[in-house]
């Protein structure tokens, strides 16, 4: 009986077990899964429910304003006084939050290089 | 690279020719400079692999700028605007890795508190019947998935909603656990 190649044998464990993609292989470990299961944090629940107010931004509009609260934090100046509804929306929305941060690196990056 | 200012960026990547390539050129060097310090925290950056990675992202986000140059208002510097952009679509395929093996159901046992406090355990139980009674099948699933912090991003994505709708969603199951909430004595004195 003729033994398969290498290249079938690739083929056939690629189909039941899909190569990584490089934004997986190369990920760290994520830092909220702290807050994941089990046991809630019920002070944050509460916070969360609390909290809620008439003239929330959703995070499309916060994403529009995005550039320019963070230059606003580059600037020393206080976006909480200027922009308060995305400071506020930033406060509850740890994605938003996560884009602001990665973004005030990269523009702090560049402009010391 | 050339010195440009917001409405230059604007005019050398609507022309069409040398200037383009070059305004181009430029962005694909400012944001490939930016990008390492922003997924610092989420990447290992020491193999080739994550400057290829860097490379999709970037190459990604120059269509999206392309596509979206009408959309720049002039608020802050282009070159900022434009690190938004890669940034977002940096952290949405980060983010799909991040949470691959995360299914979006309806767990109630996220309600099971294992701690002592009476009092924590009463406001968990009130949040489960609530939830279950008042919210949508929709906004339960959400908002399960928001208690156990996880990304905006990959919910709306596996809901197929934006993401702004997803907040609109969240936000709606909000309003109404507050009207139930001020309406009840449940976790007054809760931490």
């Amino acid at each position: 009986m003729k033994t398969p190649g290498k290249w079938a044998l690739f083929q056939f464990l690629s189909r039941w077990f899909p190569p990584k993609k490089s934004s997986e292989r190369l990920l760290l470990s994520p830092p909220r899964f702290k807050v994941a299961v089990p046991g809630l944090n019920v002070t944050a629940l509460k916070q969360m429910i609390e909290q809620t107010e008439t003239d929330e931004l959703d995070c499309d509009q916060v994403f529009v304003l995005l550039d320019q609260y963070a230059e606003l934090v580059a600037q020393n100046k206080d976006p909480a006084v200027l922009l308060p509804q995305v400071y506020r929306h930033l406060k509850r929305c740890p994605d938003c939050q996560e884009e602001l941060t990665a973004l005030l690196l990269a523009i702090q990056t560049v402009t010391k290089t | 690279m050339t010195e440009r200012d917001n409405s230059r960026w604007v005019l050398d990547l609507k022309e069409k020719g040398k200037k383009r390539t070059e305004a181009l050129r430029d962005l694909r060097a400012e944001l490939l400079r930016g990008l390492p310090a922003a997924l610092a925290s989420w990447v290992r950056q020491d193999s080739r692999e994550f400057l290829s990675l860097c490379e999709d992202f970037v190459q990604e986000a120059l269509l999206l700028i392309l596509q979206n140059l009408e959309a720049f208002q002039g608020l802050s510097r282009f070159t900022t605007w434009a690190h938004k952009i890669c940034i977002r679509v940096a952290l949405s395929e980060l983010r799909k890795a991040r949470w691959k093996d995360f299914s979006l159901d309806n767990s109630s046992e996220i309600f099971e508190s294992e701690g002592e406090d009476l009092e924590q355990k009463m406001m968990l139980s009130w949040l489960k019947k609530m939830i279950q009674e008042e919210l949508s099948p929709l906004q339960q699933r959400a908002l399960t998935a928001a208690f156990q912090g996880v990304s905006g991003d990959v919910v709306a994505q596996k809901l197929g909603i934006s993401r702004g709708a997803l907040y609109k969603l969240l936000y709606d199951a909000r309003c109404k656990l507050k009207k139930l909430f001020d309406q009840t004595s449940v976790g007054r004195n809760a931490p």
